[in-house]
């Protein structure tokens, strides 16, 4: 298994980890090579029920890539947030959801299984571009019903995705703080509901 | 104590300790986070904040300690070059086995965590995999076959017709599921042995994809409940197409191989997982043992200083108190470090400088002692009328009193430390003197006392003088005092006194029988003048007169002596002295001496006090002095001049009579007031020594000498008795009045 970072710290490079705390303390090292960020979401109104469909740009390097292959699991989280526009006052929150993904190559049946951790759901790709493929779209999530909804009144929905790689302890990541190379978040998508 | 006083005198120790000990606990919990992450996960924040806190004060307050060092060490402070090195000393012993300890350490370490992934572990996990795959692989061509198998024997059915013969095909075989999928993925027709727990498994892409290109599809899923299945698909018929029914069929993997397969799975994720924090954790281990290092080096280098301070603190005190000694400061008490060698050696150094102050103290005494002494001895010298000049061994001037200038004649306080014989003589006495004693001082011969005489303008002056050595220190040539008295007033008054005796006796003696040979002469003329013949007459006649006129000669010199020798009867009044003096120089003037008076009288002059007819005896005799030395001169000038002068004493009257004849003869000068003395052939020489006399009860001063464009001059200084009057005329005395009388 190989990490980006890893060479970062090798050798007799230790002896000057001292300074390389201070160097590149503003430093961000990236296993997602690329923006990572919502590239197009929008609500769907099916059945009463608006749909969330969402395009992620998950630029995931060679490293991780291998990281993945090798077990390294990968956890996507998508933040959605509805809001009431107001004139003069912070937006009313009207309805919050947060879906899980899990991303974990299986070694004995040689798959990428990808599960959806708020229903249970799982799926097995064959290939990492697979995976990643289908980690990078939704496609008709239900997320609200339309009776929440008032029709004269302005709303806005927004989405963020964070991405988190492996499974490192909060300690490690504390002490190791200027390497941030195991989550990202993207920024807020955001966009008007057309009613 | 009261607990504020102790919080107040201890507080910032009592908050270093806190902070040292919070810290020392935070690097300890550090270390234990990095072990046990979860347990400290909720207080890693304030654990990683003491710590970075502690090791930012630690090394402020060391760099600021330092950088107070190195300013110290550039300006020399006394002390800093030996608390610089032992600092170095010290860091350097701290230094040296830290940073061996920090090289293993990181050694160990790296080597340690690298060893948890030696390749055979990596091997063995990968041959389990490949094993494991190779167990199952066996099961899933099998499935694999009997999915075919059942494809085969479901083609020739109709979809209306599967259903039964689906159920009846997965009847005979292990599966779990048996799906017929259609066109556009549609179910055609399913079974399974949980129908009411789960839909069927939709095909996915990939599984339609490969099996209408003709490939039969198996694979090794997992379920959502962990489990394995195995998933196959085959085409209905010979010839697949994409509209072409496929059956996809799940087999169970048996639970044993299942569980090993899961066991397998979670190994390989459990190392993944640990090949993942391998890195990190290095980093973590490497961060949090170049923490601690790091701490303990500025510890270490802290307590280096901490220990060169208490070192050298009593070596700088030492230094300190020692340029104050230096500087005369004997107060100077130092702080007691300890009861160590160095705390001895500030003992010692506090009772040296007590006993320095001590035995200043009393120099300053002593010296207060001798410059008292010193002054009084000055103040005595000065007032002394008594000349004393004090030489060095070298013959330098050390000492010489006011009297000894005014008797000589000379500054001699300006000539303290030059050489004596080598002072500038314009002082006739001062060379005549240094003559006197030169030759003596010189011989060494240093213990003498004689009678000098000297030789001025205004006549004799003796000295009696002493000389003696002083007492030398070290051996050698001693100095010499030389103490003089001007005794020539002592002598005068002496001799006044004699001759006052004489004029007395010669009165008393002489006058009374003068008077019975005067008679007896005139009475012998009378008996015997008409009685005797003419020739014997004459001769009677001629002899009394000589007895008569002898006598009254005698008188007249017996008088002159009375007169010299008569008690002061004073009648002081005030008067105008320019009058008097006018009036006197008329007299001779109406009896036409031949002389030329000249008067030049100061028109301010003041009223004096004096016997009127005293100071006109004198001014008398001093003309008819005058007048008798130009007899027969054509060019005879006599002149009186008065002014006002001030003395030491206050305003003096001033009478100068001065004459164009032959003056004063200079072996006379010195006795010129002495009884007779004289230079004229009827003088009786008793003419000066009278106004002499008559000067001095009025408590002035008489000086004779010769101008230098000839002639005689005679000045008298008078007080003009607007002060003290009473008290300088002299008094007369008992003896004088009694033996006038007499």
């Amino acid at each position: 298994m190989k990490f980006p970072a890893t060479s970062r710290f090798g050798g007799a490079r230790t002896w000057l980890l001292l300074g390389a705390v201070m160097l590149s303390f503003g430093a961000h090292a990236d296993g997602l090579e690329g923006r990572f960020e919502v590239r197009s979401a929008d609500l769907q109104l099916k059945d009463g029920v608006y749909q969330l469909n969402a395009r992620l740009d998950l630029p995931v390097g060679e490293a991780v890539r291998q990281g993945l292959a090798e077990g390294v699991p990968l956890t996507l989280e998508l933040n959605l947030a509805i809001e009431r526009v107001r004139q003069l006052l912070p937006n009313a929150g009207v309805a919050e959801l947060t879906q899980r993904y899990h991303l974990q190559y299986n070694t004995v049946s040689a798959h990428y299984v990808l599960r959806n951790e708020n229903s249970g759901e799982q799926e097995s790709l064959p290939t990492v571009d697979a995976a990643l493929e289908q980690l990078s779209q939704v496609r008709g999530l239900p997320v609200l019903d339309k009776a929440l909804l008032t029709a004269d009144r302005r709303y806005e929905a927004n989405v963020r995705a964070k991405v988190d790689y492996g499974s490192v302890p909060f300690t490690v990541r504390m002490l190791m703080f200027w390497v941030n190379e195991w989550h990202r978040e993207s920024e807020w998508y955001t966009w008007t509901l057309q009613l | 104590m009261d607990a504020a006083v102790v919080i107040r005198k201890h507080g910032s120790t009592l908050l270093a300790g806190i902070g040292i000990a919070a810290w020392l606990v935070a690097l300890y919990l550090l270390a234990a986070a990095a072990q046990h992450p979860d347990t400290f996960e909720r207080w890693l924040p304030w654990i990683l904040f003491i710590n970075i806190t502690g090791l930012l004060t630690m090394f402020v307050l060391l760099a600021g300690k330092l950088l107070r060092l190195m300013r110290e060490y550039r300006r020399h402070v006394p002390g800093s070059r030996l608390k610089a090195r032992t600092v170095a000393i010290f860091s350097a012993l701290a230094l040296a086995p830290i940073l061996v300890v920090y090289y293993f350490a990181l050694q160990f370490l790296n080597r340690g965590i690298d060893s948890w992934f030696e390749l055979e572990v990596n091997q063995g996990l990968k041959d389990t995999r490949e094993l494991s795959r190779a167990a199952l692989d066996v099961r899933v061509r099998e499935f694999l076959q009997n999915t075919q198998a059942a494809a085969h024997n479901l083609s020739l059915l109709q979809d209306y017709e599967l259903i039964g013969a689906l159920d009846r095909e997965r009847r005979e075989s292990t599966a779990l599921e048996f799906t017929v999928i259609g066109a556009q993925s549609r179910i055609l027709a399913t079974s399974s042995d949980r129908p009411l727990d789960t839909m069927p498994a939709p095909a996915t892409d990939e599984m339609m994809l490969q099996v209408r290109r003709g490939r039969p599809y198996i694979s090794l899923d997992t379920d959502s409940v962990g489990g394995y299945v195995i998933r196959a698909a085959a085409p209905l018929g010979a010839n697949a197409s994409s509209g072409s029914r496929v059956l996809v069929a799940m087999y169970p993997v048996p639970q044993q191989l299942s569980q090993l397969a899961d066991t397998v799975q979670r190994s390989y994720t459990q190392y993944a997982h640990f090949v993942q924090l391998r890195q990190p954790l290095k980093s973590s281990f490497v961060l949090i043992l170049t923490f601690v290092v790091l701490m303990s080096l500025i510890a270490a280098v802290y307590g280096a200083l901490f220990a060169a301070q208490r070192l050298v603190k009593p070596v700088q005190d030492l230094i300190a108190g020692t340029r104050a000694v230096a500087k005369g400061d004997y107060d100077t008490k130092l702080p007691l470090p300890a009861r160590d060698e160095l705390g001895f050696l500030v003992t010692s150094f506090n009772d040296m400088t007590k006993r320095l102050a001590r035995a200043r103290e009393e120099t300053r005494r002593s010296q207060q002692t001798v410059e008292a002494e010193r002054a009084g001895l000055a103040v005595i010298l000065a007032r002394l009328s008594t000349g004393v000049i004090s030489l060095e061994p070298n013959r330098t001037v050390r000492t010489a009193n006011q009297a000894a200038s005014a008797i000589l004649g000379v500054d001699l306080e300006g000539a303290i430390g030059r050489p004596f014989f080598d002072s500038p003589g314009d002082s006739e006495l001062f060379t005549q003197f240094l003559g006197a004693v030169k030759s003596r001082i010189e011989a060494s011969d240093l213990d003498w006392r004689e009678q000098i005489e000297l030789q001025s303008e205004s006549g004799r002056r003796v000295l009696m003088c002493a000389c003696t050595a002083l007492p030398s220190d070290i051996g050698g040539e001693a100095g010499v005092v030389l103490v003089f008295d001007d005794i020539t007033t002592l002598l005068q008054a002496q001799r006044d006194a004699a001759w006052g005796e004489v004029a007395r006796r010669l009165a008393h003696e002489i006058k009374n029988p003068l008077t019975p040979i005067q008679l007896s002469a005139e009475r012998m003329r009378r008996k015997f003048l008409g009685s005797m013949n003419a020739q014997d007459a004459q001769i009677l006649e001629r002899a009394t007169h000589t007895i008569v006129a002898q006598v009254d000669a005698m008188k007249q010199m017996v008088n002159a002596f009375s007169e010299y020798a008569r008690a002061p009867d004073m009648h002081v009044a005030r008067f105008d002295l320019n009058q008097l003096i006018t009036e006197v120089v008329d007299l001779y003037r109406v009896q036409d001496s031949g002389a030329d008076l000249k008067l030049a009288l100061d028109a301010d002059l003041p009223e004096i006090s004096a016997d009127r007819m005293r100071i006109r005896q004198i001014l008398n005799n001093l003309v008819t002095n005058s007048l008798e030395a130009l007899e027969g001169r054509d060019d005879a000038r006599v002149g009186i001049e008065t002014h006002l002068a001030e003395d030491g004493g206050g305003r003096q009257v001033v009478i100068v009579v001065t004459d164009n004849g032959p003056g004063f003869q200079r072996d006379l000068l010195g006795t010129v007031f002495d009884p007779y003395v004289t230079s004229k052939p009827k003088g009786t020489g008793l003419g000066l020594a009278i106004v002499k006399k008559i000067v001095e009860e009025h408590g002035g001063r008489i000086e004779a000498d010769n101008q230098r464009a000839g002639g005689a001059r005679v000045r008298i200084s008078l007080p003009s008795g607007e002060s003290g009057r009473s008290t300088k005329l002299r008094e007369p005395r008992k003896g004088e009045q009694r033996r006038e009388r007499v």
